[in-house]
């Protein structure tokens, strides 16, 4: 979305809209999949109602990643933090289809079936996004690959 | 076998969840084809880089005003639906009133009771009919989870 606040707002309205469609669910599904798409589902018309399409920059303290290992030198700390802003940047300028699956397999370490579950694609399509979805964030990360 | 379907077989192997076949397949066109092994190498390189950060956790105090927030929102949208049934239960009951106190009154001619009766007839008929309409329209939509 963008930033923290967004997020969670919206968030906390999936909440709200699962809560109230509740007896819509069926317990034959995951629950994290139908609330999911729920979720989702909003993110990609609240942005399609702000219609974001401008380059994405940001500030190093909006950046909400942190760095895996802390036994680093200064010098490798430095080019960390630049390497983090970047890729947010990066990931922030793809596609939201593209974003998302990024996000739920590198960040979420979901397996290639759960995304497939989650975002209702086939197998195969998974794996083709998701090379798709590198390629065009490497390209986007092209100063640092 | 061309190279785009081996360039996605490539995103399998990083993530390893090619089988046995597909990993050997792919494995022997990297020996052959410098393109797809500079992209494998390039993607991998990606990967470390992904790989070197993960999102921030969020505050316990965040998380404490997040669900107390969702809580509100939730008291709030009840709060808006009985509200809303209160209102139509009095506007209505007010205008059964007001309609019977009319009727029953005798210093207004029988026209202008028919004429209310049919018009205040023809709006219920009316609204009744977009109702049922709109419920209709709804139980076959299949795409209704979409969110507009």
């Amino acid at each position: 979305m963008g930033n923290r606040e967004a997020a969670l707002d919206l968030s906390q309205e999936a909440f709200v809209r699962a809560y109230k469609a509740i007896h819509r669910y069926k317990p034959d599904f995951r629950f994290f999949t139908w609330f999911y798409k729920i979720l989702s589902n909003l993110c990609l018309t609240n942005l399609e109602k702000r219609r974001v399409r401008r380059k994405y920059e940001v500030s190093l303290e909006e950046v909400p990643f942190e760095l895996t290992t802390s036994k680093l030198d200064p010098a490798t700390i430095y080019e960390q933090k630049e390497l983090k802003k970047k890729l947010w940047e990066g990931l922030s300028n793809l596609p939201p289809d593209f974003k998302e699956i990024i996000i739920l397999r590198h960040f979420r370490c979901f397996s290639y079936r759960e995304i497939s579950e989650i975002l209702q694609i086939p197998l195969g399509s998974v794996m083709s996004r998701l090379y798709y979805a590198r390629m065009k964030l490497k390209e986007e990360l092209k100063d640092l690959i | 076998m061309g190279c785009e379907k081996f360039e996605f077989l490539i995103s399998g192997l990083l993530d390893r969840e090619l089988d046995t076949s597909q990993e050997q397949m792919l494995r022997g066109h990297l020996r052959v084809c410098e393109k797809c092994r500079r992209k494998h190498e390039e993607l991998l390189r990606l990967k470390e880089v992904t790989d070197s950060v993960r999102f921030k956790d969020l505050s316990e105090e965040v998380w404490a005003g997040y669900w107390k927030s969702i809580y509100r929102r939730v008291e709030r949208s009840l709060g808006w639906i009985l509200l809303s049934a209160g209102a139509i239960i009095l506007i209505s009951f007010g205008l059964y009133e007001s309609l019977s106190q009319f009727l029953a009154d005798p210093e207004v001619s029988l026209l202008v009771k028919i004429g209310v009766s049919t018009l205040g007839l023809g709006f219920i008929i009316l609204l009744v009919s977009v109702i049922r309409e709109r419920i209709f329209a709804y139980r076959r939509d299949r795409y209704k989870e979409v969110q507009r």
